[in-house]
């Protein structure tokens, strides 16, 4: 569990973020808001990409504000992450951006190939393993990232607006995949500007307005409150 | 499949053709829109361009005025002749590396930055949205781009002339130990208004070069944030290329008329 | 947005540190010093042939009017060369060109979030973005330097033979050349070596936003370049000459 204490992110002098409390990582959980409500800011917070300002992230325990830099880097192992623009590295062919994470916690090449090869297989890309990002469809980047993401075996799954930009039958198709793939246990946290595909699938939903946490709760009855939305209407139009 | 080298001059040659050509149609669009010009427009665009360049250019004289005193000071001290150091270091200035030294700065500052602001048009739609209802983005946008950025560019190596003259004679004064009076008796006696005007005439066409090759970079900008980065600095490589060699042109056409 | 010394001391301090702790990515390195060096060699050789063109002519101007016989001034030139113009004005061209190239490619790749990415890939950006261009440059700046001034004293002694029947081998006469210009040279060298990645690969990692952020960080990447070199130019000559050598 991920447990947060009155969190807030800066960027520069500019608030973006908090203060946030509460438990993330046991029921899945969606948060939504406009852009700039600080979606990603706060996905990037619980993994240690971005310093908070003020406040604490403990993850299992383990303080990630006060840690060095060797425990930072294992907390944030605990972690995959899906990213809004897909993150792929452009100079790697697939078979490279799904296989370097494994080669940078030190596993062996042989090795860390054939988990690769096993994870671009999980989500239907074994045929792709030389192609480089640039020459993939929206909803193979999509694919690839999350090979990416898990290939490492990571405690949480964190995935940034993971359709956008997807037509709605890729999109659904992602969407399975996502699911399939983590198989119901914990730690499922996605971000989304249209939570609507998401949910009835994701146990709790978190709405976020202008850095600011609005409701928290079960999604049926969080979007019953009129203040939520008013806010989220505006992102449909 | 065969004629290899062939085939690669002749792609070379199409392209530059291509290039070429392309710089022409702006150069063309660019006077044609002349007479449209709004003149408020225009001198935003210049204050836009060149402004905020101004603490950059000022500390870009006052090295150039002190590399200028150590450089001349080797050069006269050989034949003894400190009285020179004033001439010697003010036309170097003058003619070659105000004009030279500010506009391979400008490339980035200007150059790339046109390039890019162009290029994110480009690619965000606006100049399709422009054409849509019925504007000519040429007129609007980039032709009082390319004139103002010129304009900017000519200004700003007026004021690195300057700068770098006075921060020569204070150098002069520290390092060498030449009184700012004779250092400036020196180079009002031998330098005149046709010094001045060569180096003028070299920032127009520095200027000139920048704004059309940034232009015509930025305006064929194709995909994103990558494409950005990478137009503007195409740009930049291009220009001060092109840059160096109108400066030895120009030197050499100058030096038989003025 | 402008890039600090400070900030670039720094830089420089955490790529080393965590590069030579990680393992020194040297695939990389040949990658950079390949992409640095060899990819600027058009420009900086073109650019210092023309250099040393128009300074042949400023040459002849100036004989002209002092000293008559434009070979007497060879010399003289050659060490100016060496020890100032030659490593400045190749300094500026690769400068030029090497801050935009990076400072465009490494703020695509943290505005695209591939950096954050790599982060969470238990990779490290400092080491593996940052210090094998850092090499790249410390080693192909000051090769192009060495090809650069070499080109422009080859086109001053071609130019002066055949453009104005002087004797061109005063501009290669190394007379006037002493060691402290060869100091000079390479001590300029290795510092744009330096300086230049270290600007470019800061403007990138500064990047925020969209792809104008991409513009705005090669435009600040160049121009911090740029600057640095004409401000390690004045440090380290005023250095020199106070220091007599």
């Amino acid at each position: 569990m991920i447990e947060l204490r009155e969190l807030t992110v800066h960027y520069g002098s500019e608030p973006a973020l908090g203060p946030v409390s509460g438990g993330v990582g046991g029921p899945t959980l969606a948060v939504a808001g406009p852009a700039r409500a600080g979606k990603t800011t706060l996905l990037k917070a619980l993994c240690g990409l971005v310093r908070p300002a003020s406040g604490g992230v403990l993850v299992d325990g383990d303080d990630l504000v006060a840690a060095g830099s060797r425990l930072r880097g294992e907390i944030r192992s605990r972690f995959g992450m899906v990213f809004q623009n897909d993150a792929l590295f452009d100079s790697l062919d697939a078979l490279g951006n799904v296989a370097l994470p494994l080669l940078r916690r030190g596993l062996a090449r042989p090795e860390a190939l054939l988990k690769a090869r096993e994870a671009l297989a999980l989500v239907g890309l074994d045929g792709q393993e030389h192609a480089l990002p640039e020459r993939l469809s929206g909803g193979m980047r999509k694919r690839l990232g999350l090979a990416r993401a898990i290939v490492a075996r990571p405690r949480y799954l964190l995935a940034d607006d993971p359709l956008a930009g997807l037509d709605p039958g890729t999109s659904a198709r992602v969407l399975d995949l996502l699911f399939d793939l983590w198989k119901g246990r914990g730690g499922l946290v996605i971000a989304a500007a249209q939570p609507g595909p998401l949910l009835e699938r994701c146990e709790e939903l978190l709405v976020l307005d202008a850095g600011r946490p609005l409701a928290r709760g079960a999604p049926a009855e969080v979007l019953a409150r009129p203040a939520v939305r008013a806010v989220l209407e505006g992102v449909e139009s | 499949m065969s004629g290899g080298p062939f085939r690669t001059i002749g792609r070379s040659a199409i392209e530059l053709a291509n290039h070429v050509g392309g710089l022409g149609l702006v150069i063309a669009r660019t006077v044609r829109a002349l007479p449209r010009l709004d003149p408020r427009e225009l001198v935003r665009s210049v204050v836009h361009f060149g402004y905020d360049a101004i603490p950059l250019v000022v500390a870009l004289a006052v090295f150039i005025g002190g590399i200028l005193v150590l450089f001349a000071n080797v050069n006269v001290q050989r034949y003894g002749a400190k009285s020179l150091i004033g001439w010697a270091a003010g036309y170097t200035i003058l003619r070659e590396f105000g004009p030279l030294l500010t506009a391979l700065v400008m490339t980035g500052r200007v150059g790339a930055r046109n390039a890019a602001e162009l290029a994110s048009m480009n690619i965000g739609g606006q100049l399709e949205g422009l054409r849509g209802v019925g504007v000519d983005p040429f007129a609007l946008l980039v032709a009082p781009r390319v004139i103002a950025s010129t304009i900017a560019i000519a200004a700003l190596g007026l004021v690195v002339n300057l700068v770098a003259v006075f921060s020569a004679a204070f150098f002069g004064q520290l390092i060498i130990a030449v009184d700012p009076g004779s250092f400036f008796r020196s180079l009002e006696q031998m330098l005149g208004w046709r010094d001045a005007l060569a180096g003028s005439a070299k920032m127009v066409a520095f200027g000139l070069t920048i704004s059309l090759i940034s232009t015509r970079a930025g305006l064929v900008a194709r995909g994103g944030a990558r494409a950005v980065g990478r137009v503007a600095a195409v740009a930049v490589v291009a220009s001060s290329a092109l840059l160096t060699a109108l400066d030895y042109g120009i030197t050499v056409a100058l030096e038989r008329v003025l | 947005m402008a890039v600090s010394p400070l900030q670039l001391a720094i830089l420089l301090g955490r790529s080393t540190r965590r590069a030579l702790r990680r393992g020194v990515p040297r695939g990389e390195i040949v990658r950079q010093v390949h992409e640095i060096g060899f990819r600027s060699l058009l420009l900086v050789f073109g650019g210092m042939v023309f250099f040393g063109a128009v300074m042949t002519a400023h040459g002849a101007y100036q004989a002209r009017k002092v000293v008559g016989d434009l070979s007497i001034v060879g010399p003289a030139y050659f060490e100016v060369l060496i020890r100032e113009l030659g490593p400045t004005i190749a300094g500026i061209l690769a400068a030029v060109r090497i801050g935009a190239a990076i400072s465009a490619e490494v703020a695509a790749m943290q505005v695209t979030e591939q950096l954050d990415a790599l982060r969470l890939s238990a990779g490290d950006p400092y080491a593996e973005v940052a210090f094998p261009r850092i090499v790249g440059g410390l080693i192909g700046v000051p090769a192009l330097l060495v090809i650069g001034t070499a080109a422009a004293t080859l086109t001053t002694v071609v130019v002066s033979t055949y453009a104005y029947g002087a004797d061109g081998t005063a501009f290669m006469d190394p007379t006037f050349v002493d060691l402290g210009d060869i100091f000079a040279f390479f001590a300029k060298a290795l510092g744009y070596g330096l300086a230049i990645p270290l600007a470019a690969v800061q403007s990138g990692f500064s990047a925020r936003g969209g792809p104008g952020a991409v513009g705005a960080a090669t435009t600040t990447g160049v121009v911090a370049s740029c600057m640095l070199v004409l401000i390690l130019d004045l440090l380290i000559s005023a250095l020199l000459f106070y220091t007599g050598l």
